[in-house]
């Protein structure tokens, strides 16, 4: 199972060098990413199993959009320009020669087994009672190593910054006659109003119980943001104005920044009274965790809001 | 050589997508295999220690603090690489989105998806 | 404690700067929030220099000086903060960049984003030169690879994508390499803490360590811009749509932390580091910067390029091997910080006053904008190593114990920095050819640059002094060798003068060598060919 799996990663992805066109290549890539989400799961990942998974749709989205803005910018009489000359035989030649040199050095150069597992030891043993939850992933990336979880948050809040400085963009999204089709598609119709609910049901239940199961801020944020999404794709709802979604995600960053400092950095747990400690855990893992989500559901939400919302020139 | 099957192969990722980037002239194609080489690097860190069969670290599939030895270390899988490869996934979907916009920009600019003609175009500006 | 603030407030202050929109409240609060940046990191200066010293070997390692356990948990499983007094100077440069940077923005148009952004790119530097772990190091850099390219790209009517685009993409896949590289440390030691994997590799054999070394080192290369890797630089540096506070900023601090990351992984695989190699590899790098730098003809991309030559002389003097050489490259770095920004931010000024960016164009400076000329003047005594100013000391002492051909190499290297400095102040005199209006230079966008001016000559004067301030390391200078560099920089002054106007100015090597760039094809398989060498090297030495 695992190594037909495997398999079926790398195929995908060698496909991916053959194809031309572009809307095949961003599916092989969607599919790819599945695979390996798969792969995550049986080697006992789960939390990354769904980030991936929920990262391989977004992914695909993206590049859907991307390519939905290239093929309506392009005129359709004008041929794409491509340099002229195609590269030799010889230099392909050359180049998959480097490429095989470049994985003979890997396999040459690593040598045996060497795993030296004694802080996984201590993780597994010490996190529920340092930092609370019975999920040992999420107490280590709340808890342990908080100032990097900081700092991703951080990423996705330049990141937004980065497509909306890029983009020009108007505030109403264009309504255009192709785009509703897909909207008044009744299939489309029947599959959201059964699909969408249960989204949004499992976002939430994925943000407050991450910290007893698998999941947590970052898989239910995304959850969160794809029910938005579905909503706006299928029944055309505009109603969430994006500069206030963009100031409660820089809000909802500058708490999360503050209540990491407070909580962790500031060592607080150690004024807490023993017996309330776990509750105080708990209540810090949960409000860590809604921070998470909601910030990665604002970002994404506006992320594709400014992809839609591209203005064409 | 390297230990399981999962390291292989997660290498062999990582140097085809370096392939499909020393290869390829199109813009769009370069930015997945980025997501790609992304990908095979997770794949990689996710396997150390492997053995078939290892129970998630979560305290109630285990069963309880009590069963850590019962279940022993080795059948529970590493917490540390998981919430390091979490960041680094939603790292690399920002990436993505902020690769994509910029192309859609540079196209709507140069109106080319080839490398060498942005290249050619940007210089002669 | 004090670690964790001078991270996080930077970024504090950044997200609150986004939220207001006041004008004039807004750039007074950044002001003074900086100033209290500054004023915290020479305390952190003060406690760092007590607690540890930089052996004479130039040993900058050891998890000494102020440590910071952020949770409190136990050791190894937490990240630490670590700032021994190599870290400390380096921060306390920071925050006195950004504070002349924000005295420079003050009066331009500049957005809420803008302050946001800068703010944010404090905050990530601060991260990087106090970090103790990998993977910390890793998501610093992600964030620091976005906001810089942002902010490369920030003027929407000047901005060229595809520069920001290469400067992204080529980032991107070489924080790939270091991600993979970082694996391999984990799975053989099994912590991410510099510090702790350095003693954990004296268990493991040196075979273990081959692979780490070659990925984390090709990453190291690109982001410091050496030879084969450099193309991304020029771009980011050079960039027309750049505010020219960005791009002294880019030159003068964002690459030191390239070095100062190299300097420490060094230090942390020392059972398989190269140094020859290094120092070769600088030499290659300084000798071919100047030489595409004197192809130019945009004062920008003159500069951009030069820093690459600058930063392979400081990888020269760090890998030789001798003390005198490595003070000398950490002093010249400090320098090249202090003179490069007061070009860019000068040159930023010239380039607004005049309408162009051609060096062949502008005239005539010292005439019109006699404040600008002089602190340019300056600079460009401090790059070039005239006695007296702060970079003939780095010079000196980088050059001061070597004999034979390595130092005809440094003489001839200093040589092109004179030539390419040459061809640059042919800007300062003549008489000004283009009639340009009475566009009043602002005097806040003059401050920076005469402080900046004034300490590249008062750090030739009291050199000495300031690397015995800095890091506690005495040094002498022979009064003969001194002057014997003098008169060797007056010589390389004459021969320049000639080579400059009888060859270089025709040449068409020079302008071919100019032209020359690559693709990303190209530059992704030079990652690959560079990884491959180095990891050959490694292996079979």
């Amino acid at each position: 199972m695992l190594e037909l799996m495997l398999f079926l990663w790398i195929i995908t992805a060698c496909i991916i060098l053959w194809e031309k066109r572009h809307v095949r290549m961003v599916l092989w890539l969607g599919l790819s990413s599945f695979v390996a989400s798969i792969i995550f799961f049986i080697l006992g990942s789960p939390d990354v199993a769904m980030a991936e998974a929920a990262i391989s749709v977004f992914s695909t989205i993206f590049f859907i959009v991307c390519l939905e803005k290239y093929y309506t910018l392009r005129n359709p009489e004008q041929k794409v320009v491509s340099s002229q000359k195609n590269d030799s035989l010889v230099s392909h030649g050359l180049r998959i020669l480097f490429a095989v040199f470049l994985f003979g050095l890997f396999m040459y150069f690593s040598p045996d087994t060497y795993f030296d597992p004694h802080l996984k030891e201590l993780y597994i043993r010490r996190a529920a009672t340092d930092v609370g939850g019975e999920n040992i992933v999420g107490a280590i990336y709340l808890g342990y190593r908080v100032f990097d979880t900081l700092f991703e948050a951080l990423v996705l809040v330049v990141a937004v910054v980065a497509v909306i400085h890029m983009s020009h963009f108007d505030e109403t999204p264009p309504k255009d006659e192709k785009q509703s089709e897909v909207r008044k598609s009744n299939v489309a119709l029947f599959l959201m109003r059964i699909v969408a609910p249960l989204t949004i049901v499992f976002g939430i239940y994925l943000v407050v119980n991450g910290f007893l199961t698998a999941g947590g801020g970052f898989q239910g944020g995304l959850a969160i943001a794809a029910f938005f999404i579905c909503r706006y794709m299928v029944y055309d709802i505009y109603d969430i104005s994006m500069s206030k979604v963009n100031k409660m995600e820089e809000m909802v960053f500058a708490a999360i920044s503050i209540l990491a400092v407070l909580i962790v950095f500031q060592e607080a747990q150690a004024l807490i009274p023993y017996h309330l400690l776990p509750m105080f855990q708990n209540i810090y893992l949960i409000a860590m965790n809604g921070l998470v989500g909601l910030k990665v559901a604002c970002g994404f939400l506006i992320l594709f809001y400014r992809y839609i919302a591209i203005e064409r020139s | 050589m390297p230990a399981n099957i999962i390291e292989i192969s997660a290498i062999l990722m990582f140097i085809i997508s370096f392939y499909g980037l020393i290869s390829t002239k199109n813009i769009i194609k370069s930015i997945i295999f980025i997501v790609l080489m992304e990908v095979s690097v997770v794949m990689f860190w996710l396997s150390f220690g492997f053995s078939l069969g290892q129970l998630p670290p979560i305290l109630s599939s285990i069963g309880g603090m009590e069963y850590i030895d019962v279940v022993g270390i080795e059948n529970i899988a590493d917490p540390f690489p998981q919430a390091l490869m979490i960041t680094a996934i939603i790292i690399g979907l920002s990436i993505t989105a902020v690769n994509t916009i910029m192309f859609i920009t540079l196209y709507r600019k140069y109106n080319t998806i080839d490398w060498d003609v942005a290249k050619e175009r940007s210089l002669t500006e | 404690m004090l670690l964790i603030y001078l991270v996080i407030a930077p970024i504090l202050v950044g997200v609150l700067l986004y939220f207001f929109h006041f004008k004039k409240a807004t750039r007074i609060l950044a002001i003074l929030a900086q100033i209290g940046i500054f004023i915290g990191s020479i305390f952190l200066f003060i406690e760092a220099r007590e607690l540890t010293e930089l052996y004479p070997i130039g040993r900058a390692f050891g998890m000494e000086g102020v440590t910071y356990n952020i949770g409190g948990f136990y050791y190894g499983m937490g990240i630490i903060l670590v700032s021994d007094v190599l870290s400390a100077v380096f921060i306390m440069l920071t925050a006195f960049m950004f504070l002349l940077a924000i005295f420079y923005s003050f009066n331009e148009n500049n957005t809420s984003l803008y302050w946001f952004l800068l703010f944010l790119w404090q905050g990530v530097l601060m991260g990087v030169f106090l970090s103790g772990d990998f993977f910390n190091i890793f998501v610093l850099l992600e964030v620091g690879t976005l906001v810089v390219t942002i902010l490369i790209l920030f003027s929407r009517k000047n901005r060229s994508l595809y520069d920001g685009l290469i400067y992204f993409m080529v980032n991107v896949v070489s924080m790939q390499f270091y991600l993979l590289g970082v694996g391999y440390i984990y799975r053989y030691t099994g912590t991410l803490n510099i510090y702790y994997a350095n003693a954990q590799f004296a268990n493991t054999g040196r075979e273990y360590l081959m692979l780490p070394y070659a990925l984390i080192m090709t990453f190291i290369v690109l982001k410091s811009a050496l030879v084969p890797l450099y193309s991304w630089l020029p771009k980011a540096h050079g960039t027309k749509g750049a505010p020219s506070a960005v791009s002294a900023l880019l030159s003068g601090l964002h690459i030191k932390s390239s070095v100062y990351l190299f300097l420490r992984f060094q230090y942390t695989f020392e059972i398989v580091a190269l140094t020859e190699f290094f120092m070769v590899l600088g030499i290659i790098t300084a000798i071919f910067g100047f030489v595409m730098a004197l192809g130019q003809k945009d004062l920008k991309l003159i500069l951009a390029y030069h820093t690459i030559s600058q930063i392979g002389l400081i990888f020269t003097g760090l890998n030789m091997g001798i003390t005198y050489s490595y003070m000398g490259a950490l002093y010249h770095m400090m320098n090249h910080a202090l003179f490069k920004s007061t070009l860019f931010l000068s040159g930023g000024i010239i380039a607004y006053a005049y309408g162009t960016r051609n060096v062949y164009e502008i005239r005539g400076v010292l005439k019109k904008m006699p404040v600008v000329g002089v602190a340019t003047m300056l600079a460009v005594f401090g790059i070039t190593g005239t006695p007296i100013f702060n970079g003939s000391i780095s010079k000196y002492f980088i050059s001061s114990e070597t004999y034979g051909l390595m130092n005809w190499i440094l003489i001839f290297m200093s040589l092109g920095t004179i030539v390419s400095f040459i061809k640059f102040s042919t800007i300062l005199f003549g008489e000004p050819k283009k009639e340009i209006g009475e566009k009043k230079v602002d005097i806040l966008q003059q401050i920076p640059i005469i402080v900046l001016g004034s300490l590249c000559f008062l750090g030739g004067i009291f050199g000495r002094q300031f690397i015995d301030i800095l890091f506690n390391v005495q040094l002498t200078i022979d009064p003969a060798g001194y002057f014997e560099k003098s008169l060797i920089f007056f010589a390389s002054l004459v021969v320049g003068y000639l080579l400059f106007k009888y060859y270089v100015k025709d040449s068409k090597l020079i302008k071919t060598a100019g032209a020359m760039e690559l693709g990303f094809r190209s530059i992704i398989m030079a990652i690959g060919l560079f990884f491959a060498t180095i990891l050959l090297f490694v292996g079979f030495s």
